[in-house]
């Protein structure tokens, strides 16, 4: 059935570029090599499902965070005021060695008085304001 | 090519040794019976050129599921002819025509093109043929333009000899009518 050469007169009046069928191999061959190349295998790219996708991007978050705090902490020479205020109102240590209060004397806390100029308006503002009055007048 | 030779040759082609040599073998054994089946089924030299690539590139990534149930080149031809086919509807859904006035324009275009040297009356069979069904269509052009015998049209089209034959002789009644009509 196989058929090396091209009818001479073709019935159906078909004829070909000048040394088409010649050509053919190499172009087959590089289109092959082309596909090969394409086909070669790359990175994994792994497919998450939505709830993967979701904790992944929480670790990352996480992760981050975590990262941007050891950072500053690391890096942080001063203590902020914040932090300080922080540490005065509620770390367990200090308020139960009472440290802080020990060495505080006599002329120490009237120094303070003296700095500390309240403005009554200023506190009543304040109150209004700022602080739960329902909670501090109910419990 | 006899049974055992053949045999002997797909074993060259499904090995990785003497895969691209003896695909090289295949190439030149095939390429011009192949080239034509496929040119008068997509009439466009570049469809045909195209096609018959994509073929030969099926084969050779495809060659290991290749049982030996058939001939080779029977093998094939079944790609290319439902590659061909495959790739004649895309075109025509692509230009939003049915599959049948796809066929007529590109019969019309031979007029012009640089690659088909048919007379009138060659033109005017063409015109004939696309106004067949598909398969009568199919099997008119492997009977007569190709001169494949009907046992080799039979392993290709999976169909029986019988069938063929009657719907050659079904096709040539009405290629007659359309030619003394026109």
């Amino acid at each position: 059935m196989t058929n090396n050469q091209p009818h001479p007169a073709r019935k159906d009046g078909f004829k070909t570029p000048e040394g088409y069928f010649d050509t053919l191999d190499t172009r087959l061959f590089d289109r092959l090599a082309q596909r090969e190349e394409q086909l070669k295998p790359r990175a994994k790219i792994f497919r998450l499902t939505p709830v993967k996708q979701y904790a992944s991007i929480a670790a990352a978050v996480t992760l981050l965070l975590g990262l941007g705090i050891f950072l500053k902490v690391k890096t942080t020479s001063a203590i902020s005021m914040e932090a300080l205020e922080q540490y005065l109102e509620y770390d367990p240590a200090y308020t139960w060695s009472n440290d802080l209060i020990q060495s505080f004397d006599e002329g120490d806390i009237k120094e303070l008085e003296h700095q500390i100029n309240v403005n009554q308006k200023e506190i009543n503002d304040y109150v209004q304001t700022n602080i739960d009055l329902d909670y501090y007048l109910n419990y | 090519m006899s049974a055992s030779e053949e045999e002997q040759f797909v074993q060259q082609l499904q090995h990785i040794d003497t895969k691209d040599n003896a695909f090289r073998t295949l190439i030149a054994q095939n390429k011009t019976m192949l080239y034509y089946h496929i040119r008068s089924i997509l009439i466009q030299h570049e469809d045909a050129d195209d096609v018959l690539q994509e073929t030969f590139i099926k084969a050779y990534e495809n060659i290991d599921s290749f049982k030996g149930n058939s001939k080779l080149s029977s093998w094939l031809f079944r790609i290319a002819t439902n590659h061909a086919l495959d790739f004649l509807k895309q075109k025509s859904k692509m230009q939003k025509v049915s599959l049948e006035e796809y066929n007529q324009q590109l019969i019309e275009q031979l007029e012009t093109d640089s690659f088909f040297n048919g007379d009138e009356a060659t033109q005017l069979l063409h015109k004939a043929i696309a106004t067949l069904p598909e398969k009568q269509q199919l099997v008119f052009k492997m009977r007569y333009f190709q001169e494949l015998d009907y046992q080799s049209i039979s392993d290709i089209l999976e169909t029986s000899v019988g069938a063929l034959k009657a719907s050659y002789h079904h096709a040539m009644k009405k290629i007659e009518l359309f030619l003394k009509s026109h």
